[in-house]
Formats: structure tokens, C-alpha cells, sequence
């Protein structure tokens, strides 16, 4: 077990690799002459050379491109992104990011669980149907749910909660803190766009894994269908929906830039958006490597669960 | 009684009263497809999106652009079935405008895609080696960035190089569209969102040409001296072609709501470029007051993008039966 | 063996464990409805191996899973009785039926890989009957399991307890599947193929354990199989099976010398026996199974036929007595 783990963290980190290297080749000579391009933004669009210089040796500009790209991967590693130089003040961002960072994490953990929590039985019981009429409606719904983009399914839903339904009193905005029932309402439906993902693919594992023939072998033998489905169905089950729960962090974590922007609260995603909208090279690029890093991780972990649920894994097929 | 080949005390040998009807891939696809009535819905639907792309113009009740300071925010009435928004523009002209942006740039990226995907996936896994191993690498990197991040971000980057670009191909050839602030925003949303996507279709398209490579039908094929071009025609091409379809079908949807998406954050395409996405932005400033501002955007989008959800899921469905019951 | 009166209709033995009576299993597909099994009767007293032969998709396998009320969606019971130790079973609620499956009735599975649940420790997978249907607590079945583990051959079964199954050879696994079906002492074995997938060294091996298991527990065996070598080898008697429907039936020796429907001709004939049949020919039945979807009326082999006549396709034969115990269905049996 502790070797797969092993094997998995070394593959990761040569995917890191190239990932760091996207970001920095991207980022440094996407936009021609870095030191230029943020001159003329800095600068109302008109060269300075003091400015200019300044930025060429900031940037280690005149350095080898390895030799660069070594300063930045060990800088990421330590946190350090450099500075924004379109916002006020030129702040780190790694600063801006520890104090972001962890609001979205936890809104994004509480989506997360949401979506397994609701997502899991729900996929369950459509496979046991399979074409009865609580089969199509849970199906239905979620793609109903899934496909409504953040942003228009948040309006809707406050609009549907606060003013026809009066279920909520009122909107807060801003965040208070993981287990306060203002959390509530983001996670939902942050939750909403993973949903159907979830339910669907545990469906359709669960209904694999009832025509297996373990499984009508398991019959045979005489046991209750409940005892069947607990016992030998979810635990053969779960692997493909562990998969699709580690895809979702990432439109989790795509979800989670509207939903802040709405809900006014200032997570990781809030300040990727204000860094898009300034054309923040800086910023965006650290922004878009942590994200990468994010997903990485939650793979990661699926890997992980990979090992401990299916013992075939850890052998290695 | 004849030793070699038995005949009945008749004399011929008869054949039983039915056999199974013989069947052609896309015949089956299309009867599948049809009886999957949720995909009828969304083909509707979709059919009618293109239609509406084609012909927003002149099918839109007034122009998109013209502002009626008499009628402004006003909720759907029969002289505006979608309302007006804030500056007393109608509403439904709007939307289908927005339609035909999205629609637009959906053709366009996923074509792109689904091009690219292909390529780079196939000439990996068919030339092998190093080649693929570079091919895998990029692919994989590619594939833990979440996609609305990294469109971004391309975003981001590419805007000032395209509008540098563009400028000095303008000097030299003096084509008046690329002075419009609108075409460049395509432009961008086309490079971005196109540099996304390829990677999943591809690292499909490897998957399954490598799997078909190795599969014993065409060591047979080759066995008996079938050319390696006729094996790929033949064979590679239909297995393959399947999944491109489908990807193809929910890679139109998505790349529908990630215009709108970006154009909602601002970084889309910008007024005067109609768009949905940039829409639903003004209109959740009033959400409480003018809920119709938001909704009626909104919703078409949404029913825009869970038709071709409908439309993707019917075609894997028929594509790639699961086990048939017998 | 107990004295058997075997006839088509009229009261049996009471030693029978298993009686089918006229069973109709049909699958409702969006193509039509496929008539699986039309009309199937056998019996299987205790302590007797008979085998059931017919080609992939002549019912046999349906069959087994009707006995054992298994049938897959879309597939459903639709006429007969299956008396098992006398009492029918088609009747039966779900849960009443569970009760039997294990302790009555146990089904040994083709593919022990597939039948088994790959990320179950076997020991725990044979634990499961043990304490579902005769109430152990988990050490006594943990000891029992480890007794039966041994009585099917399987060495060092303590520790191979907690294995997974994909750490046992075929040969193995499928000595587990025997030991799963025996654990609550059933009066009736289905064995579908058991050792189809099997090297032949290990098939002896697993057919001379049936072998000596039936001989301790007096269990009634069916073993189906397509192998009629095998058949030859184990079983009592015999019944041969063609689009769902008994065509010939009777002790192994009588109906292997003395076969009289031209579908067993066929099908003996269509292996070679190394000795015996130096020199000839390796004859195929031309033509293919039929599709099962609403049967036509007469001889559902007559397209393949060499004795084909116009009765035979719009008479269905009748099972008649030609032999002592045998019956077989055919118009033309003396040509």
C-alpha cells in the first residue's frame, strides 16, 4: 500500500513539473516582452525606461530561461508568487492568497460533501429503479440543476427562496464562517453543477455492478437484497464515483469564481476574477498554477481511496 | 446420405424461418437514438438554436441595439415577450442575438477541438515512442488545469498580444474588421477556449486508437495483407469516430456556457458583442426587482445547454450500447 | 441409485429432488419475447449427477436460474411448476425463496472469477450463508469455513482465509465456488459449466471432487454443460436440450450407444473420441441455432435436419419412449 501510495505522489510531481511549466512559460512570454507589456500597463501605455529596467531585473529577466524557471518552481514551492503589479500597493500574492484561500477551501469542502452527501444515495436508489419513475425524476432533476450555469441558477434560486417562497428570511452576503447558515445557500448551489456528474456516473456503476455476476452469485446464496447492495454493491461501486468526485473539484472550483462574485465573498475565486478583469498577468498566473495544484491534490487523495477500496489497485494492474 | 456436404431426404438443406436482421452501425445509432425521447427533445431544441443563430437578425423583433427610453425594465408584455432591460432595449432580440455568439463560438471552438484532439491524440498513439510520450505529458498537464481557470488566463494573456497583432496586420492589409474591438474578443475566446479542450478528446482519441492497435482484428487484418491505410479507414476510423460525436455534442453545450461564462465575468465577448452571459451580469444587479432580467437570459441558457446534454447523452447511448438485455 | 419410474406424465418417485413440469421462462426484450425455455420437464432424484447438454443458447443455463428463481430482467417464470423437495417454488414470495437458496438449492457458477466478489476476502464470502441461513456466529462459521476449505482440496485454508480471489488459480477458485454451494448441505447442486474455463488436467480434478462430494452428501446434481465427453464421464443420466425444449433424455450409456434424435446424433458425432473414431470425418450440424423469438409451431430443428419432413414442421414431436427410461421427440426416429 505504501508503495502505490509512492508511486502516485512520484507520478504527481512529474505532472507538476510540466504543470509549473505551463504556467511560467505562459506566463512569462505569453505576452511578448513581459517588462514591456507591464510597463505600458503600469504607465497609462506609454514606455518608461526607468520603469521598464526596473521591471527587467524584478523579473530576472536577463537570466537563462532554465535558470528562471528553477527561481520560480522553487518559489512556488515556498509560496512566494511575487507581486501584483496592477493592484495598489504591488501586494505579495502569496499573501493575498493565504488570506483567500481558505474561505473557498471551506466553501468548497462544504459543496464537496453536499454533492457526495446528496449525489451518492440519489444515484443509488435511480439504479435500483433503473426506469421506474423515480429513476427518471432524480436523473432528470439533476440535469435540470447541473445545467443551469452558477450564475443564473443562484439569482433564480435566491429569487424563488426569498421573494415566491419567503423560505429564507433574507440574503447574507459575506462570509461568516463555515457552520453558519449563510454558508448554507453558496454550498447548495455550488453543489448544484457537480450534482448530476455524481449521480450519474454512480448510477450507472451501480447498475454495472448488479449485472455483475458476483452479484446474482451473491443471490444464490440466499441473502437479503439489502445485505447484497451493502455488502458487495457500493464497496464495487465506489471506485468510478470516487473518480468523478475528484473531477468535480475542478468545476467545483470553477463554480466556486461565480458564486463568490454573487454571494460578495472574497475567496480565492473573487480575486482570480479581479485579476482577470485588471489583465493581472501576475496574479492570474499564480492564481490559475495553485488551482492546478489543487485538483492535483484531490486526485491525490482519489488515488489514495482508489487503494484502500479496491485491493487489486495496490497491486498494480 | 453424401459424405462431404449433408443433404435432407429432399435434397437441400433449407435455412430456418428467421434470421437476425442484418444491421448497419449508423442504422442502429439513428433507431436508438430516436426512441431516446429526452434526445428528440434536445435535437429539437438544438435545431432550433442553429436556425436562430442563422437568422437572429432578421427573425429579432427590434434591432438589439436600439434603445426605447419610453419602455425601460419593463417585465414581458406582448410588445416585448422578454421585456426591456435597463436601457430600453428588448429583451428577446437580445437573447437571440446572444444566441447566435454563443452559437458562434461553440462551432468554432469545438471544430477546433475536435481537430486538434484528434491530430495530436492519433499521432501520438500511431507514431508512438517519444513522440507519445511527449504527447502524453502535455496532455496530462493539461488536463488537471480547470478549464474556466486556464481559459482565463489565456484570456488574459493573449488580449493585448491579438490587439498588437492585429493592429499590425491592420497597417499592412487595411481589412476593416480587424479594427473591431467585438472581432478581436472572438478571436480571443476562439484561441482560449479551443487551447482548453483539445487534451480530453485527445487523450481519448489515443486511448482508443491504442486499444484498436492492439486489438487482435487488425493483427488478423494484417495478417491476411489488408494495407495499413485501409485498416484505418476501416476500422480505426468508425470506433473512433463514435466517441468524437459525442464528445463533439456535449463539447457544443459546454463551450456554450464557458462564452457566456466569461463574458458574464467580463472577459468575453464585450458590448457592443451580444451576450448572454454579459446579460445575466447586468441583470443580477436588480435581481429582486426585475427578476425577468436575469431569468430570461438565464433560462434560455440553461435550456440551450441541458438540450444538448439530452442530445450527447442519447448519442452515447446509442453509440455505445451498454449490455443489451437478452 | 433409488428405483425411478420415469414417465412423462403421472406420479414420481418421492425420492426425486427436483421436479420441473412443463417450465416456460420467457425474456421480454424490445425485440419481442424470446421463449427461453418452452416447456421443459426433467426430474433429479437425490444422490443422481444428470447432465444437461445443448449448444450456447438452448435455455440450459435459463433453466438453471428458473430453478433457482435467478431469472434477470427482463426474463420472468411464466408457466410451469419446479418442485424442489416437493414443493413448488415458482409460487414462493421472494423471501420465502431466499430461504431455500443455500440450503436446499445452491448453484456453482461458470467463471469462479466473475462469481466472485473481488474485493471480498473469500473467507468472508463463504462465511456469508453460513451465517445468514444456519445462524452461526462468526467463529463457528470461521471454523466451518475453514473445514469445508479443506474438504474441496484447498491446502493451508487458515490462511487462505483472508486472501482475495484474485490471489487463487482457476482451479482454486473454483474449488471455493464448490465449497460456497455446499456450505448449508443443499439437496440440489446446479453446477453451470463448471469447468469449462478450466485446464483439462484440472477439470478431472474438479469433476472427480463433484464426484466424491455427491457421494457424501447424497446431493442430486445437475451439471450442465455443451461437453458431451464430460457427460460421458460423470453423469447418471442425461437430457439434451434444443431451443428451450427436452428433446431426448435418459441413462448416459443407453442415449450415448443408443441416441435417436438427430440433434444428439449430431452432437455425438461431432466429437471425436480418439480411439473409436480414427479415420473419420469431423462432422458439424450445418446451420445455425434458431432465435427464440415467438417459435413457430413443429420440430424447432427441423432446418438442420437431415430427416426433415412436412410433418416435422408443422407437428411439434412429442417426448415417446424408446428405451428403457429413454425419450426422445422426433417423427423420424427409426431412420
Amino acid at each position: 500500500m505504501l508503495r502505490y501510495l509512492i508511486r502516485r505522489v512520484a507520478t504527481m510531481l512529474s505532472v507538476l513539473i510540466v504543470v509549473v511549466a505551463f504556467v511560467f512559460i505562459l506566463g512569462q512570454y505569453g505576452a511578448g516582452d513581459l517588462a514591456m507589456h507591464l510597463t505600458l500597463q503600469m504607465n497609462d501605455n506609454m514606455f518608461d525606461p526607468e520603469i521598464y529596467n526596473s521591471l527587467r531585473q524584478q523579473l530576472h529577466m536577463d537570466e537563462p530561461v532554465l535558470k528562471r524557471f528553477t527561481r520560480f518552481l522553487g518559489d512556488a514551492v515556498r509560496g512566494d508568487f511575487g507581486v501584483s503589479y496592477i493592484l495598489p500597493g504591488t501586494p505579495k500574492i502569496g499573501r493575498m492568497m493565504a488570506v483567500s484561500l481558505p474561505i473557498s477551501m471551506q466553501l468548497g469542502a462544504a459543496a464537496m460533501v453536499i454533492v457526495a452527501a446528496v449525489g451518492i444515495p440519489l444515484g443509488v436508489l435511480a439504479a435500483i429503479g433503473r426506469n421506474n419513475v423515480l429513476d427518471h425524476l432524480i436523473v432528470g432533476t439533476s440535469t435540470v440543476l447541473s445545467s443551469t450555469p452558477a450564475f443564473v441558477l443562484v439569482p433564480v434560486a435566491l429569487y424563488l427562496l426569498v421573494i415566491e417562497l419567503r423560505i429564507l428570511p433574507t440574503v447574507g452576503f459575506g462570509w461568516h464562517g463555515l457552520f453558519s447558515k449563510e454558508t448554507l445557500l453558496p454550498a447548495a448551489c455550488l453543489a448544484a453543477g457537480p450534482l448530476l456528474g455524481v449521480v450519474r456516473y454512480t448510477r450507472a456503476s451501480v447498475v454495472d455492478v448488479l449485472s455483475q455476476e458476483y452479484v446474482r452469485a451473491a443471490r444464490a446464496k440466499g441473502l437479503s437484497e439489502w445485505s447484497v447492495i451493502g455488502k458487495h454493491v457500493i464497496k464495487n461501486a465506489m471506485t468510478p464515483v470516487l473518480t468523478v468526485l475528484g473531477l468535480s473539484t475542478a468545476r467545483v472550483l470553477s463554480g466556486s469564481i461565480f458564486i463568490e462574485i454573487v454571494f460578495n465573498l472574497r475567496g480565492f475565486g473573487d480575486m482570480a476574477v479581479r485579476a482577470f478583469q485588471g489583465g493581472d498577468i501576475q496574479t492570474t498566473a499564480a492564481t490559475t498554477l495553485v488551482s492546478a495544484m489543487i485538483v492535483m491534490v484531490a486526485n491525490l487523495v482519489v488515488d489514495f481511496m482508489y487503494g484502500v477500496l479496491d485491493p487489486r489497485v495496490r497491486v498494480g494492474q | 446420405m453424401a459424405e462431404s456436404t449433408p443433404t435432407t431426404l429432399t435434397g437441400e438443406l433449407t435455412t430456418p424461418w428467421r434470421t437476425a436482421k442484418p444491421r448497419s452501425l449508423w442504422g442502429d445509432t439513428a433507431r436508438t437514438f430516436a426512441r431516446n425521447k429526452a434526445g428528440m427533445a434536445g435535437l429539437v431544441v438544438a435545431c432550433l438554436v442553429i436556425l436562430i443563430a442563422i437568422l437572429a437578425p432578421w427573425v429579432a423583433p427590434y434591432d438589439h441595439l436600439e434603445q426605447d427610453w419610453d419602455h425601460l425594465r419593463e417585465p414581458p408584455s406582448a410588445a416585448h415577450l422578454m421585456g426591456t432591460d435597463a436601457v430600453g432595449r428588448d429583451l428577446l432580440s437580445r437573447v437571440l442575438m446572444g444566441i447566435r455568439t454563443a452559437v458562434l463560438v461553440a462551432v468554432i471552438v469545438t471544430f477546433t477541438t475536435a481537430v486538434v484532439g484528434v491530430l495530436v491524440g492519433a499521432m501520438g498513439a500511431l507514431i508512438g515512442r517519444w513522440v507519445d510520450a511527449i504527447v502524453v505529458w502535455v496532455m496530462d498537464g493539461l488536463l488537471n488545469f480547470p478549464t474556466l481557470w486556464l481559459a482565463a488566463f489565456i484570456n488574459v494573456l493573449t488580449r493585448p498580444t491579438i490587439r498588437r497583432v492585429a493592429r499590425q496586420i491592420y497597417e499592412s492589409t487595411h481589412w476593416n474588421w480587424l479594427q473591431d474591438p467585438v472581432a478581436l474578443d472572438y478571436l480571443v475566446m476562439f484561441g482560449c477556449l479551443s487551447f482548453v479542450w483539445w487534451a480530453g478528446l485527445g487523450r481519448l482519441v489515443r486511448g482508443q486508437v491504442l486499444s484498436l492497435r492492439e486489438k487482435e482484428f487488425i493483427e488478423a487484418q494484417r495478417a491476411i495483407g489488408a494495407s495499413p491505410w485501409w485498416v484505418t479507414t476501416r476500422h480505426l476510423v468508425p470506433n473512433v469516430l463514435g466517441q468524437v460525436i459525442v464528445q463533439m455534442s456535449t463539447g457544443f453545450g459546454r463551450a456554450m456556457l464557458a462564452e457566456s461564462s466569461l463574458s458574464f465575468l467580463g472577459i468575453g465577448i464585450r458590448p457592443p458583442g451580444a451576450s448572454l452571459g454579459k446579460m445575466i451580469f447586468d441583470g443580477t444587479a436588480t435581481w429582486r426587482s426585475d427578476p425577468h432580467l436575469v431569468a430570461m437570459p438565464g433560462l434560455t441558457l440553461a435550456i440551450i445547454i441541458m438540450s444538448f446534454v439530452f442530445v450527447g447523452d442519447a448519442l452515447n447511448d446509442a453509440l455505445n450500447p451498454r449490455v443489451r438485455e437478452r | 441409485m433409488a428405483n425411478v419410474v420415469y414417465s412423462a406424465d403421472g406420479p414420481k418417485m418421492n425420492d426425486d429432488v427436483l421436479q420441473i413440469q412443463d417450465l416456460q421462462t420467457r425474456f421480454y426484450t424490445q425485440d419481442g419475447v424470446v421463449s427461453a425455455v418452452d416447456g421443459l420437464s426433467l426430474d433429479v432424484a437425490a444422490g443422481e449427477m444428470v447432465g444437461l447438454v445443448g449448444e450456447s443458447g438452448c435455455g440450459k443455463s435459463t433453466a438453471a436460474l428458473s430453478i433457482m428463481r435467478l431469472v434477470p430482467v427482463p426474463g420472468r417464470i411464466v408457466g410451469g411448476q419446479i418442485l424442489l423437495d416437493g414443493q413448488d417454488i415458482v409460487p414462493l414470495s421472494d423471501r420465502e425463496m431466499r430461504g431455500l437458496r443455500g440450503p436446499t438449492v445452491a448453484m456453482i457458477f461458470q467463471d469462479a472469477l466473475a462469481a466472485l466478489d473481488p474485493t471480498m476476502k473469500v473467507g468472508k464470502q463463504l462465511m456469508e450463508p453460513l451465517q445468514a441461513h444456519m445462524g452461526m456466529s462468526a467463529s463457528e462459521a470461521r471454523g466451518r469455513t475453514i473445514e469445508l476449505l479443506a474438504r474441496v482440496g484447498i491446502p493451508a485454508p487458515s490462511e487462505r482465509l483472508d486472501a482475495y480471489p484474485h490471489e487463487f488459480s482457476g482451479g482454486m477458485r473454483q474449488r471455493v465456488m464448490i465449497a460456497i454451494a455446499l456450505s448449508c448441505g443443499p439437496k440440489l447442486l446446479l453446477a453451470d459449466e463448471p469447468t469449462t474455463a478450466l485446464d483439462v488436467t484440472i477439470q478431472r480434478q474438479i469433476l472427480d471432487l463433484m464426484l466424491s462430494l455427491r457421494d457424501e452428501t447424497g446431493a442430486g446434481v445437475i451439471l450442465i454443460t455443451h461437453d458431451v465427453g464430460v457427460v460421458a464421464e460423470t453423469c447418471d443420466r442425461v437430457v439434451v436440450m434444443y431451443a428451450g425444449r427436452r428433446v431426448e433424455s435418459g441413462p448416459t450409456e443407453e442415449v450415448f450407444v443408443r441416441a435417436k434424435h438427430p440433434y444428439t446424433v449430431g452432437l455425438l458425432s461431432s466429437t471425436l473420441e480418439l480411439e473409436r473414431d480414427k479415420g473419420k470425418p469431423l462432422r458439424a450440424i450445418p446451420g445455425m441455432p434458431p432465435d427464440l423469438i415467438e417459435p413457430p409451431p413443429g420440430c424447432l430443428f427441423w432446418p438442420r435436419c437431415l430427416r426433415q419432413t412436412e410433418l416435422c414442421r408443422e407437428q411439434t414431436p412429442t417426448l415417446q419412449s424408446v428405451g428403457t427410461d429413454h425419450e426422445a421427440a422426433c417423427w423420424h426416429m427409426d431412420e
